[in-house]
């Protein structure tokens, strides 16, 4: 009979992991935080398969490529990493009421490992948050009147997420002030295609493909000349930058040129402005990320095609 | 049936070009679509599902193929379906896992009538053709010809042992020429030395029942390892050879 009244420890025992103090503080000296050696309407590379889970009926696993010289060793900088799985069609419980169209599920959760902090097993505010971001994006394109009285889970684990700070010693690059910190944008990004990618591998008609893409508005570096001290990049990565003033994500359909779902965040201005191109803050911010989703399509298409 | 010799590949989304839609001998009569293609007024034509562009000339007729895992039913697909349970005038049973159930009607059998209604039991197996698919009703199976009244190798399937293969595979296996258009000769070979029924389901279900356990086993798994493999008849012959030699019957 086991004890049932207290948590036990595991029966094994486990050796606790030792930081020697003294050898991150060198450490930290020796290494340089990652610097953007892309150009600004560069993204970094995707991988993206198709059918990994044998069990549900879509499933698509998404990667984005490693720093460069950040991809190995103590220095290792974060990337993206995102599992999603879709179930169904699939016939409602009896307890719940009539739907005339198919009802969509979406479950955000990041793995207890996938960023610099650990996260628990229930999901948190972050992660309904971007559960429901994702359910706007993916609900304009199914053609859920084909499925009435049905469900459709679509189900995504982060098994790695991009952190803001780079590489947890205090070497944090900005403070996210308690608000939603800018990685959230990327991983959103990375959900949409990810969920938009297995869907298409269930077999479900949509009316067509939604790609997530990012831009963001950063601050120059000192070195840079110019009339306007901020700058427009695509697929932003949190940690190489300084100061992100405004970051916005997109779900873009290709096709249709349409978007489903629009987040900005950050301090954005409305006037047209002679920096970028005579277009105003905001537009040139949806028009950065509206390039960078619909760069992905032509991945998402070579996926499905295998 | 199909006549296009080009396959080109859709997805959702893509505008489906005029000069790959058929055209119909009889100018008055309209283009019908198929699954996975869509009609956006006014006049555009786009796909909704990702696979091939299959296109039939005769029927006028355009739809889009494509080997997922999830099964979708349609107006004459043969399935095997299992039985769930029996209601006062139709029997419930499942086509895949997690899918809506679908019905047979107690007198969908052949030679039936009120007075002899067949027994079947929970988990019985059964090969049938799906009648109607509608979107708001139970999708509905027979178990005989309506047309002749003849049950057509359908009805319950005794003894045997059911195997998961994938759609696409079992669409291959169901062609009338499977060995020049599916590329399937595993079941020519084996017919020549081994006796065994086969029953196939669109579903991705395949029931063997050979003579004995290991052979209706090891025709099973031949098969699965043709569906996962993708193998070739050079290579399906060199696994028949294998496989009748394990058996001893090489």
């Amino acid at each position: 009979m086991t004890d049932r009244r207290r948590v036990n420890g595991p029966t094994g025992g486990t050796t606790p992991v030792v930081f020697d103090p003294e050898l991150v503080k060198n450490f930290a000296a020796s290494v340089s935080k990652p610097i953007r050696t892309r150009a600004a309407r560069e993204l970094r590379k995707i991988f993206l398969q198709t059918g990994l889970t044998p069990s549900a009926s879509g499933s698509a696993y998404f990667e984005v490529e490693q720093h460069p010289s950040h991809s190995h060793g103590l220095a290792r900088s974060s990337t993206l990493k995102i599992t999603c799985t879709v179930h169904g069609p699939r016939p409602l419980p009896r307890s719940s009421s009539f739907t005339p169209n198919m009802l969509l599920t979406t479950t955000v959760k990041f793995a207890p490992f996938a960023a610099s902090q650990r996260r628990g097993y229930i999901r948190d505010n972050a992660e309904r948050d971007l559960a429901v971001h994702l359910e706007t994006a993916i609900r304009g394109v199914i053609m859920n009147d084909r499925w009435p009285k049905s469900g459709l889970d679509v189900v995504i684990t982060i098994l790695e997420g991009e952190d803001d700070s780079w590489w947890d010693t205090g070497l944090s690059t900005m403070s996210s002030g308690g608000q939603t910190p800018f990685g959230m944008m990327s991983i959103l990004s990375g959900c949409i295609t990810a969920a938009s990618t297995a869907i298409v591998d269930a077999g479900i008609d949509c009316v067509d493909i939604v790609t997530g893409g990012v831009a963001a508005l950063v601050k120059k570096s000192e070195l840079a000349t110019g009339n306007s001290n901020l700058e427009l990049v695509l697929d932003p990565c949190p940690s190489e930058h300084d100061e992100i003033v405004a970051c916005c994500v997109v779900g873009y359909l290709k096709a249709r040129d349409e978007l489903t779902e629009v987040w900005m965040r950050g301090d954005v201005s409305l006037t047209p402005q002679v920096g970028v191109g005579g277009q105003s803050e905001v537009d040139s911010l949806i028009n950065g990320a509206v390039q960078a989703a619909s760069a992905y399509h032509a991945v998402i298409v070579s996926s499905i095609k295998k | 049936m199909a006549s296009s010799t080009a396959k080109p590949f859709v997805f959702p989304g893509l505008p489906i070009s005029q000069s790959l839609l058929p055209i119909p001998a009889d100018p008055k009569r309209s283009l019908k679509l198929g699954a996975g293609v869509q009609h956006v007024p006014p006049s555009t034509i786009t796909a909704t599902s990702p696979g091939i562009l299959r296109i039939d000339d005769k029927k006028n007729v355009v739809w889009v193929e494509n080997n997922h895992r999830r099964y979708v039913s349609y107006p004459g697909d043969l399935v095997i379906a299992t039985v769930l349970r029996s209601a006062a005038e139709q029997f419930f049973l499942q086509i895949c896992p997690h899918s809506p159930t679908v019905l047979l009607n107690h007198l969908s059998f052949e030679n039936v009538s009120r007075k002899t209604r067949p027994q079947l039991n929970t988990g019985a197996t059964v090969y049938a053709r799906v009648l109607s698919v509608d979107k708001h009703l139970e999708t509905e199976l027979v178990c005989f010809n309506p047309s002749t009244g003849k049950a057509d190798g359908l009805g319950e399937l005794k003894g045997g042992m059911l195997f998961d293969i994938s759609p696409g595979m079992s669409r291959r296996l169901l062609l009338q020429k499977s060995k020049e258009q599916g590329g399937i000769a595993i079941l020519d070979i084996l017919a020549e030395k081994l006796n065994f029924e086969l029953a196939v389901g669109l579903n991705g279900r395949l029931w063997i029942d050979g003579s004995t356990v290991r052979e209706t086993m090891a025709i099973g798994k031949a098969i699965q390892e043709i569906d996962q493999g993708a193998l070739d008849i050079e290579k399906q012959r060199k696994l028949a050879g294998r496989l009748l030699r394990e058996i001893g019957k090489g």
